[in-house]
């Protein structure tokens, strides 16, 4: 199988994309290190990898925080080895508020879990890739990378700084043929708010659904012309492309997963 | 649907991404349409596929002739029933005596077939497909742009011309095609190491060139390529045959480079 002996770190990976991601390299036959904030949501994604006939195991971290970090990477190295894939999807979404209101408190959480978090896990998990020679690093970014957003500035502030953070790594480990790429999910269907503690945006889920498919003054004022929203497992997908010996040539890119929401 | 029952057409199937492209849809289970200007160029590689145990067919195409384009596709339909995936991988590096070169001496005849393979040729067979995956209401089609569609170079104006304007095409037909489902992406080669970069220069397949390309070089790749190799073309296959797949049914107007980071941004 393509993972076959690799091992993959993937932030985030108790729900949503990351969980997706999780169960898809482990179907293909990689040991998957599972982390999240969360001890019940990164064991419900470990132990539906094994029913699978996967192998995986589950890894507690706060990684905004750069101890939690360093102590984590030291036990997936443990467990599985050095890491050959890293997958920085973990990420917290915001309430609706402008950019004009946000207070220095809430600026510096989406900062440090959006953004830090990467580079913490990436200085932690890079000095294992050079010294095999070879690596890649997955990023989620998002389509507010590249579109303001109405409702959520700090967040989409945050996304866009991940994508230069994937360039300017892409930059520095070309030389050690340690690739470094986003994706950028458009409206994915995941449980993002409600793990950030954050209230549904006003109306009816319905409602919602249909602002963001047509588009809706009050969030992206495009819809996705594709007419449906994503799911984790495209996001997964594109992810494990990026992650693959096939994609050796790819790097500094986001691939956006939105169903053309970030090209109009 | 499954891999194996899929039809996809290829254009410009007789060498480097094209021909790359090729082996590896049949290698999936597709059955592969090869299209090339070069019909008998394509005997060896059908002969390839067959033994292998793939379907295959070939068909002599020019893509600037809207006519052929047309029954090119039909002809496929007809044979086979469908049309899953259409790869536009024709084009051409220079044309006549002054393509490559001063974009104030091109001469009009070669800046006309530039855009008549590159551009042209790429709309007319998205064109003919399209019709059949509107009916199907699912298919894939992908684009060759490049590098030079998006970062200016010296003397390969008519070039990246057509190329920025495969850009945009793709992302104005998967636009009009997200309705039905069809999904219009491209991939955007750096330096790749294929028959059309040493036919990019006039000193033809010279040695040092691949390592000025690598290194940068004012004069056409400015910046180098961060990675230290030049892109094979299995490296822009594969990412053909991701765009082309079941899994990247959400992934449309997108323009996926691969050139180890030629392109900064």
């Amino acid at each position: 199988m393509p993972f076959t002996n690799k091992t993959v770190l993937i932030t985030g990976a108790g729900s949503g994309i990351g969980r997706a991601a999780a169960e898809t390299f482990a179907r293909q036959g990689a040991q998957v290190a599972v982390a999240d904030v969360s001890q019940r949501n990164a064991d419900d994604t470990v132990q539906a990898i094994r029913q699978a006939g996967g192998q995986a195991t589950a890894f507690v971290a706060d990684v905004s925080q750069r101890s939690q970090v360093d102590t984590m990477v030291d036990a997936v190295q443990q467990t599985y080895g050095s890491v050959h894939i890293l997958v920085n999807n973990a990420g917290i979404a915001l309430p609706s508020m402008s950019l004009l209101d946000v207070d220095a408190a809430t600026w510096e959480r989406v900062l440090q879990v959006n953004l830090k978090s990467m580079l913490f896990c990436c200085q932690a998990v890079i000095p294992q890739m050079i010294a095999v020679g070879s690596g890649r690093i997955v990023n989620t970014a998002s389509t507010a990378a590249k579109i303001p957003r109405w409702d959520i500035g700090p967040y989409c502030v945050s996304k866009a700084a991940v994508l230069h953070f994937t360039r300017c790594l892409a930059m520095e480990l070309a030389q050690h043929q340690i690739t470094v790429n986003a994706v950028g999910p458009g409206a994915t269907v995941t449980n993002l708010r409600q793990n950030s503690g954050v209230p549904e945006a006003p109306g009816t889920a319905e409602a919602r659904r249909e602002g963001q498919l047509k588009g809706d003054m009050a969030i992206f004022r495009i819809g996705v012309p594709l007419g449906r929203l994503g799911g984790p497992q495209d996001q997964a997908n594109a992810i494990v492309f990026l992650a693959s010996d096939e994609a050796s040539y790819i790097s500094g890119q986001c691939l956006y997963v939105d169903g053309l929401q970030s090209q109009c | 649907m499954a891999v194996r029952e899929r039809v996809a057409v290829i254009t410009g199937a007789a060498s480097g991404i094209g021909r790359a492209t090729a082996l590896g849809l049949s290698r999936q289970g597709a059955r592969v349409a090869l299209c090339d200007l070069n019909a008998a160029a394509l005997d060896g590689l059908a002969e390839t596929i067959q033994r292998a145990g793939g379907q295959t067919r070939v068909v002599p195409l020019d893509v600037a002739d809207q006519a052929q384009a047309s029954s090119a596709m039909e002809g496929v339909v007809q044979a086979w029933g469908r049309l899953d995936v259409l790869v536009n991988a024709a084009g051409i590096a220079r044309a006549g005596q002054t393509s490559r070169g001063p974009a104030g001496a091109i001469a009009e005849a070669d800046w006309d077939r530039i855009m008549q393979v590159n551009l042209l040729g790429t709309v007319y067979c998205a064109q003919a497909a399209a019709r059949q995956m509107i009916r199907q209401r699912s298919g894939r089609i992908v684009n060759i742009a490049s590098i030079a569609g998006a970062v200016p170079r010296l003397n390969a104006a008519a070039y990246g011309v057509s190329k920025a304007g495969v850009r945009m095409f793709t992302k104005c037909l998967a636009l009009e095609l997200a309705q039905y489902g069809v999904t219009v992406n491209a991939v955007a080669p750096g330096p790749t190491d294929t028959p059309m970069l040493g036919r990019s220069r006039e000193d033809g397949d010279d040695p040092q060139l691949r390592e000025q390309m690598i290194l940068g070089m004012p004069e056409i790749f400015r910046l180098g390529v961060p990675l230290g190799k030049l892109g094979t073309p299995e490296d822009v296959a594969s990412a053909i045959l991701y765009l082309a797949s079941d899994e990247a049914h959400h992934v449309t107007g997108v323009i996926f480079n691969v050139d180890g980071m030629a392109q900064l941004s």
